[in-house]
């Protein structure tokens, strides 16, 4: 096998993986799509919450430079 | 078997199935299983009782979330200490099929994977909730991963003693998530499990004794003997009746409770009697296990009528809404 110093890294031979593994990786695939969405959407309601019913109560246009 | 492919005399290469060790087949229920789920559902209740006794109010979403990351970070810390105990959880029976000594998660992966999820679940305590109940998150994973795994664990016969506290913040937790401070109540919400757990722990390893020799864990009954573990175990099943009884003394839970932890108290000395008088009796140790089995009801039962006396104090209609 040819070794990245060699610079010739681009020659390596594909990995194959066993169909196990493949569903092992897809399946972890998967599940960190699923926390990576749950974390946006915990940060997304928690900043809704936070702001809570002031975040409606603001003008659209600021009457000071009328 | 390694390699990953070959070359052929006309310089192609044919690929084949790689079946080492280095390429993980770890599916994401063995990530579940690196979180000690069974230790979670534990600090899971114990925060949420320490939220609903704080005095104040916290919005519903936030609460939740709330007791999410703390979930998460008790069972990060789960995860960095099977990493750093593979080795003597590959020697210790009860622990042989986790997930890294059994072969389905790489060392690795487990170090990475607490790593990554301690940073976040301290991270969304801090930032969303408050940086007291966030620090203290932080302080009990690395109390956890580093005093007791790392070091204490290997070196001291106090390990479960010392090592307990990291059981013992949830509580303490979940009053800082609402109250933004650690009280004398958290305090004693803390207490309750620093001193439940030696006795807990001890009953477990009086029968597992020989698993941590082969381990070379230095437990209590190992390192002590017997007899002195049996007693050591009496004298903190004595203080844990009345420190149980702490939250009716120090007047944040009502008669009820003190009722009901007076007599829960009662019947865990009574086992704990039951295991140093038994000593040597029984081959098959039924006393250790008996008390073994009860500690976790004990601790379940006390936290839930805990909860009842403050559900039934506060009024669970002006608790819901004083939040909204």
């Amino acid at each position: 096998m040819l070794s990245a110093r060699e610079g010739r890294f681009d020659d390596a031979p594909p990995v194959e993986l066993t169909d196990r593994q493949r569903r092992a990786r897809r399946a972890r695939n998967i599940a960190i799509a699923l926390g990576l969405f749950a974390m946006v959407a915990t940060f997304y309601i928690a900043t809704i919450t936070k702001f809570g019913p002031r975040l409606m109560d603001r003008p659209i246009i600021n009457v000071n430079t009328q | 078997m390694s390699g990953l492919a070959t070359a052929t005399d006309n310089g192609a290469f044919n690929s084949r199935p790689v079946e080492n060790a280095a390429v993980s087949e770890a599916l994401p229920s063995d990530f579940f299983a690196l979180l000690k789920p069974r230790v979670m559902r534990l600090v899971v209740f114990t925060a949420l009782v320490g939220m609903l006794l704080a005095p104040g109010a916290l919005d519903p979403v936030l609460a939740t979330i709330a007791i999410a990351a703390i979930a998460v970070g008790a069972g990060a810390s789960g995860a960095l200490n099977m990493w750093y105990d593979a080795d003597i959880d590959a020697v210790m029976s009860r622990t042989q099929k986790r997930p890294i000594p059994a072969g389905r998660v790489l060392p690795s992966e487990a170090l990475n994977f607490g790593m990554v999820l301690s940073i976040f679940s301290v991270l969304t305590l801090g930032l969303l909730v408050n940086w007291v109940a966030g620090g203290l998150l932080a302080f009990t994973i690395a109390f956890y991963a580093v005093i007791y795994t790392m070091w204490l664990k290997r070196s001291t016969p106090q390990n479960i003693v010392i090592g307990g506290a990291a059981g013992a913040f949830p509580p303490m937790i979940g009053w800082a998530v609402v109250t933004g401070s650690a009280t004398l109540e958290g305090i004693a919400l803390f207490a309750i499990i620093f001193i439940w757990t030696p006795p807990h722990f001890w009953a477990l390893a009086l029968w597992k004794m020989r698993d941590y020799d082969d381990a070379h864990v230095p437990m209590m009954p190992n390192a002590k003997g017997e007899a002195s573990t049996r007693l050591q175990m009496l004298a903190y099943a004595a203080v844990l009746a009345p420190v149980g009884m702490l939250p009716w003394m120090m007047g944040f839970a009502g008669h009820f409770f003190g009722l009901i932890a007076a007599v829960l108290g009662g019947i865990f000395a009574w086992l704990t009697f039951a295991v140093w008088r038994d000593a040597g009796r029984d081959e098959k140790l039924r006393a250790e296990r008996r008390l073994f089995g009860f500690s976790i009801f004990y601790l379940f039962a006390l936290f839930a009528v805990l909860l009842v006396d403050a559900i039934a104090m506060r009024g669970f209609g002006s608790y819901l809404l004083g939040g909204l």
